[in-house]
């Protein structure tokens, strides 16, 4: 069974089974309020973090954890993308939207082009159920306390958009050191 | 500095009769911390309706009673249990509250607790603190290699920080209800196997925080009428619910 999560303050909070294979969790505003939220950053940590209260109890009612879990926030991102359709190991994030940075932008010999820092987009990424776990126990108090611009590491591609020649930004730094924490990789779809 | 502290007491109800150790706990906590929240989770049985009818749960935060699983496996598969449905307990109040802790403590509802000094709560918190711990749990000793079975563990009480508690309390879900976990769960090997699967860091409390020392108030009882070794109706034992009945089955043995 695989699961879909779907963060949207715009909606209310409901789980559905969409058919023998699927199911799909909506966090919403209903459960996770949009009052007294200092920004929509805020919101995305507070609804991911709570996406893992119903999907455990999910999984010990069924007494089986979830092979795969996609997550999408609606407030900012579409979901437009499959899951993989090979297995996913723990520790894998898998994303259609990924980042690739170097570190030491103004010297050729230190940068480290074999193993380049991929970051996956936090808004759209797939993975197995323990590693989604541990994805969506990272919390806003750390983001405050620890994102930050680094300027040792800077942008070379973007599966998005043009790679600008720019710094990781808070978001990226505070994904990359507790990915890192917890030894997490990322992969592009 | 400002700290909050979560408790959660989860697991098979016994003893509560000295629940007052865990308020003078709590007190004693919160002579360093400015606040202390206590959430229980155990099974909804007689003994803890008899409890919980008699108020004496009037000092958690909140409390569920929950229903007996239809089929309960072997070793500490109900520890698990009730420890993930505590942690969604508290998970819930902090959604509904917007309240962020600094620690968590995950401990049964059958210790003694011998309370030691406030200065070493007050600098364990200022460690704890300045040094941002993020994902560190405290295991009462040491994590013991000597034993056959593999990384045997007590597992009366943990300490961890809040994101540490946060999956710490999944691990159940991943050993137990997952079929193609490479960890297996064995009698009192599961919260390693828990601390291994998120890359958790592990210390030994009774040396760098001894603020407390806990022991089974059962097995304290039996090493003050010197019965020293592990007897042989501690099967009997585990599953009585009452000091006085402890007493009872240790005198018809004796």
């Amino acid at each position: 069974m695989r699961l879909t999560v779907h963060l949207n303050s715009y909606a209310n909070t409901e789980v559905k089974v969409l058919d023998a294979n699927d199911m799909l969790m909506v966090i919403g505003k209903d459960e996770v309020s949009t009052l007294d939220k200092k920004s929509s950053i805020d919101w995305f940590y507070k609804a991911l973090n709570y996406s893992t209260i119903l999907k455990s109890e999910l999984e010990m009612e069924r007494e089986i954890v979830f092979e795969k879990v996609k997550l999408v926030n609606l407030n900012v991102e579409q979901d437009n993308f499959k899951m993989p359709g090979v297995k996913i190991y723990p520790d894998c994030i898998f994303s259609p939207h990924t980042k690739t940075f170097l570190q030491f932008p103004d010297n050729h010999l230190k940068q480290n082009k074999k193993h380049p820092i991929k970051i996956s987009s936090i808004d759209k990424w797939v993975c197995d159920s323990l590693t989604y776990d541990k994805v969506a126990t990272l919390l806003f108090k750390n983001y405050e306390k620890f994102g930050k611009i680094y300027t040792t590491y800077s942008l070379v591609e973007d599966t998005q958009e043009t790679a600008q020649k720019r710094c990781m930004t808070e978001s990226e730094y505070y994904h990359f050191k507790m990915f890192n924490n917890l030894n997490l990789k990322c992969y592009e779809i | 500095m400002k700290y909050n502290i979560a408790i959660q007491i989860f697991g098979q109800l016994r003893m509560w009769e000295n629940a007052e150790q865990y308020i003078s706990f709590i007190n004693f906590l919160k002579t360093q911390v400015d606040t202390v929240d206590v959430f229980g989770s155990f099974w909804d049985d007689e003994y803890s309706r008899e409890n919980y009818n008699e108020d004496k749960f009037n000092f958690f935060t909140d409390l569920e009673l929950l229903p007996i699983p239809k089929i309960i496996y072997q070793g500490l598969w109900r520890w698990g249990y009730c420890l993930i449905k505590s942690r969604n307990l508290r998970k819930r109040y902090q959604n509904k509250t917007n309240k962020t802790y600094d620690f968590v403590i995950m401990m049964r509802p059958d210790l003694r607790i011998k309370i030691g000094e406030e200065k070493t709560l007050q600098s364990f918190l200022g460690t704890l603190k300045n040094k941002q711990m993020i994902y560190r749990t405290w295991f009462q000793k040491e994590i013991s290699n000597s034993s056959v079975k593999p990384f045997d563990v007590d597992d009366k009480v943990f300490y961890a920080t809040e994101e540490s508690a946060d999956l710490f309390c999944l691990g159940f879900n991943h050993l137990h209800n997952n079929p193609e976990s490479p960890f297996h769960s064995a009698y009192h090997t599961d919260p390693v196997c828990y601390v291994k699967m998120f890359n958790l860091l592990v210390s030994p409390f009774n040396i760098i925080a001894p603020f407390a020392n806990f022991d089974l108030i059962r097995h304290h009882y039996l090493k003050d009428i010197n019965l020293t070794t592990e007897p042989q109706y501690d099967e009997e034992l585990k599953k009585i619910k009452t000091l006085d009945e402890v007493k009872n089955i240790v005198k018809k043995h004796l």
